[in-house]
């Protein structure tokens, strides 16, 4: 793999390219920043949606789609998460690098210019989206969020989080609610629309063998058209914890779901949040962590115990599924795997452990186009950009006084049970 | 031993494949430049191989689950378990069962030749004691527990409930709580005598490595075999479904559904399996006329997708997706498929879907963990990962339409729905 080369072609526009011929496929993507808000999160939602449905020169779904299977199964794909407190809309295309047609097609410019398209030439008509493509994918994004409830983990795990952050930015959900996706119209999301090119911090990143410079010469004249006002990119990070919440929701499921939150008085971009990151795999990372030794393997207690670290928001999360009569066994172990950290009852071999399995991890998510693409998305809002072995010689660097110094930060902030009925 | 290239015209790409004198067969796909070495240890035994017998001897029944159970329990030995030792290397491991193979595997970025020996040391060293078994009803049924409550998980087995009479395929590859139960250390020797025979197995690796990085821990580590026959016992399966319709109420907020098509049970050749997939490219993907005729009749989302599902003694095409309309989604279906067969397959609707099914093979190509499970999968059903990507480019329309007219009886499907609780 090259090095990361990065342009900023428009006021809070960067352009990123890694140039790598060891792919078959290659791959562009835009990740679009705006601030999380009540008012603009679902709107900004099915925005994200409806760009990729259509655009003035595929003007429906299956003509766009067609297109898209006659270059090899190229992909046009629009996802929507929260990155901090910043809803991250992303577009990205994805397809076979030229070397690899039958009929000697260039692929890689068709995918630039269709990237373009569906960014700055939807189908709009009279300051207005279409209402048949609207009327679509409202209904596909109310099923989505529907389905969201239909795998207990995922329900969960955001119920979590919503309770833990009910009266921070955090809280919000990555698409808002149904109430507000029901009333949107088609003026809405025009007006969103131009907010998003007005306003919206932008990150491009090109992956593959081809050139990326007339990728980025398009990109650049879209938006010399546009009078750029960028908003700015933060997070609230809470540091001190008051009360412990702790709610319990009954259901008619077979397993109860414990979900655990805690806050880690550390995030990026302010703190380094290496140690934390860490702490956070030697408790509950792999499959010989703390959590998995001793709450699964010994006590035989559940399936999956693992903790997650969203190093953004300076939140950790421990997720399992138990029988609920193991309930408060199950929580009582894992809080005494937590407290263990705390003491410092960790040994070398854990420690040496965790730093070759995340330090593995790292140099590995750089043989795909996605894991590129993916290590250095999620590195936008940190404080620096670390190429896989940076990071790795970070990890290294960490010593046994920086993890349990880290551990002591955690803070328990909400538990969520589940409860079987 | 004897050692093969096969090289691929149309990707530039090769591999190895190793006849190793143990008995088994391993094949080496080299990535130049890649950090990732990933590895793959599989056997033919999944959960449909309840029955069987070896060198024709008496026939073994056992309880369900019982080839996942085994999976679960190789990972530990009488030093301990192989998790621990992985942590040494910094490898990442993880192991799957299906229902026709079980299979270990480990991704690496260093020290592969360290965890290499651990792959191959621990699959082959069984260690079954009354008391690790009992240990792992707790985790298992817990494993259980949680596929209880996923209803894509629930709808496929209801649906494959009243698909198959008789035939194993029905039944959760984890078995139940009670099935489970029913296991105990001799029950898991005669299983892992029976299937984890090198000449029952197949190991494939990729990444940056040669033939010779490979051998010199392979010839170390791998106890020859001998050859055995292994026969595995189906009871007679119709070719009728048992019902075409299922349901069942459960905590969902969108309804799900799959409607199987159930086929004539036959071996898949190479040529076959590309026609399918252009077929199922021309039927399903979102450029085709039906996926627009569903979507436009707000019957189906994004969630929508088909699947080829085939192995020892069963064959089937499965539609399946969230809707909120299942009945009618399905009856669309069928319908369409009708017309299909009636008029036949549109010349660019052919050639958009060999470009998608074609451009979708050699993207898979990329990664080495895709590599290694396509391979060992493909080993077992005698199919070669080049000579598929060859049968796609050289299928043609004549191919596609006759393919069609020999499965997706619609008279003989059963769908399965998902709704919400009242």
């Amino acid at each position: 793999m090259n090095t990361l080369t990065q342009e900023e072609i428009a006021q809070g526009v960067i352009f990123s390219s890694v140039k790598d011929s060891r792919f078959k496929t290659m791959k562009i993507s835009a990740n679009i920043f705006m601030p999380l808000s009540e008012e603009t999160a679902s709107v900004n939602a099915l925005l994200c949606y409806m760009l990729v449905r259509s655009c003035k020169a595929y003007p429906d779904f299956t003509t766009l789609s067609r297109k898209l299977a006659s270059l090899y199964g190229a992909e046009l794909n629009g996802s929507v998460s929260k990155m901090g407190d910043m809803q991250c809309l992303n577009i990205t295309v994805s397809g076979l690098d030229d070397r690899y047609t039958i009929g000697g097609e260039t692929i890689s410019q068709e995918l630039s210019r269709l990237l373009c398209q569906v960014i700055f030439n939807p189908k709009v008509e009279n300051n207005k989206f279409d209402e048949d493509d609207m009327l679509q994918e409202k209904r596909q994004l109310l099923d989505m969020i529907d389905s969201e409830f239909n795998d207990k983990r995922v329900y969960a795990s955001q119920r979590l989080i919503e309770t833990m952050c009910d009266n921070e930015l955090y809280g919000i959900k990555r698409c808002g609610t149904k109430e507000q996706i029901e009333a949107l119209t088609t003026e809405d999301i025009y007006k969103a629309w131009e907010n998003m090119l007005k306003t919206a911090h932008f990150e491009f990143m090109f992956v593959g063998d081809s050139d990326s410079q007339k990728a980025s010469d398009v990109i650049y004249n879209a938006f010399k058209e546009i009078n750029r006002e960028p908003v700015d990119i933060s997070t609230d990070v809470v540091y001190s914890v008051f009360d412990v919440k702790d709610v319990v929701e009954e259901m008619d499921v077979a397993q109860s779901k414990l979900e655990i939150g805690f806050r880690t008085a550390c995030a990026e971009p302010e703190s380094e949040a290496t140690a934390t990151r860490l702490m956070c795999s030697i408790l509950g990372g792999t499959a010989h962590s703390k959590l998995f030794n001793n709450v699964r393997e010994k006590k035989s207690l559940c399936y999956y115990c693992a903790s997650r670290f969203f190093r953004l928001k300076g939140i950790m999360i421990i997720e399992s599924g138990v029988e609920t009569a193991d309930i408060d066994k199950a929580k009582e172990a894992i809080l005494n795997e937590v407290e263990e950290m705390k003491k410092g009852n960790i040994t070398d071999f854990e420690i040496e452990s965790a730093k070759l399995a995340v330090t593995n991890s790292f140099y590995g998510i750089t043989d795909t186009v996605t894991g590129i693409v993916n290590w250095y998305s999620s590195q936008i809002m940190d404080a620096s950009i670390d190429t896989p072995k940076e990071a790795a010689d970070k990890i290294n660097a960490v010593t046994k006084e920086q993890i349990v110094a880290a551990a002591n930060k955690l803070q328990l902030d909400t538990i969520f049970t589940l409860k079987s009925k | 031993m004897s050692i093969k290239e096969i090289k691929s015209q149309r990707t530039g790409d090769r591999y190895y494949k190793i006849n190793h004198n143990s008995g088994l067969t391993i094949y080496l796909y080299p990535k130049a430049n890649y950090n990732s070495k990933y590895a793959i240890f599989g056997t033919k035994y999944g959960s449909v191989n309840n029955a069987f017998s070896l060198d024709g001897g008496k026939v073994n029944s056992v309880p369900d689950g019982i080839a996942h159970y085994l999976e679960h329990k190789l990972f530990e030995s009488e030093d301990g378990d192989a998790f621990a030792r992985y942590a040494k290397t910094g490898a990442n491991a993880n192991a799957y069962t299906s229902f026709d193979k079980t299979c270990y595997l480990f991704s690496c970025t260093e020290n592969f030749d360290e965890s290499f020996e651990i792959l191959l040391d621990f699959v082959q060293s069984p260690y079954f004691t009354e008391e690790t078994v009992a240990k792992e009803q707790g985790i298992i049924g817990q494993e259980i527990r949680m596929y209880d409550d996923s209803p894509e998980w629930r709808v496929m087995f209801n649906m494959l409930e009243k698909m198959y009479h008789n035939h194993p395929v029905k039944i959760d590859i984890a078995g139940t709580v009670d099935s489970i139960a029913k296991i105990t250390p001799r029950y898991l020797y005669d299983c892992y005598n029976t299937f984890y025979n090198l000449n029952n197995m197949v190991l494939c690796v990729a990444g940056d490595l040669t033939p010779e990085d490979i051998l010199k821990t392979a010839d170390k580590m791998l106890k020859p075999c001998e050859k055995h026959t292994i026969e595995n016992y189906f009871e007679d399966e119709p070719y009728e479904v048992v019902d075409n319709y299922v349901e069942q109420e459960f905590s969902v907020s969108v309804p799900l559904f799959n409607l199987g098509f159930k086929d004539k049970a036959h071996k898949v050749s190479q040529k076959e399996l590309a026609e399918i997939e252009i077929l199922m490219s021309v039927i399903a993907s979102p450029s085709s006329e039906l996926y627009k005729r569903l979507d436009d009749g707000k019957l189906i989302n994004q969630s929508f997708s088909d699947e080829y599902f085939s192995g020892p003694g069963y064959n089937s095409v499965i539609l399946s997706g969230e809707s909120r309309s299942p009945k009618e989604a399905a009856e669309m279906i069928k319908q369409y498929i009708m017309e299909l067969k009636d008029k036949g397959i549109n010349k660019e609707d052919f050639e958009i879907a060999k470009k998608e099914v074609y451009g979708d093979a050699v993207s898979s190509l990329n990664s080495v963990d895709n590599i290694c499970n396509t391979m060992a999968d493909f080993h077992f059903n005698q199919i070669d990962i080049f000579g598929l990507i060859d049968d796609i480019a050289a299928c043609t329309l004549e191919d596609v339409e006759n393919r069609l007219m020999k499965m997706l009886d619609v008279n003989n499907s059963t769908l399965s729905v998902i709704v919400p609780k009242e």
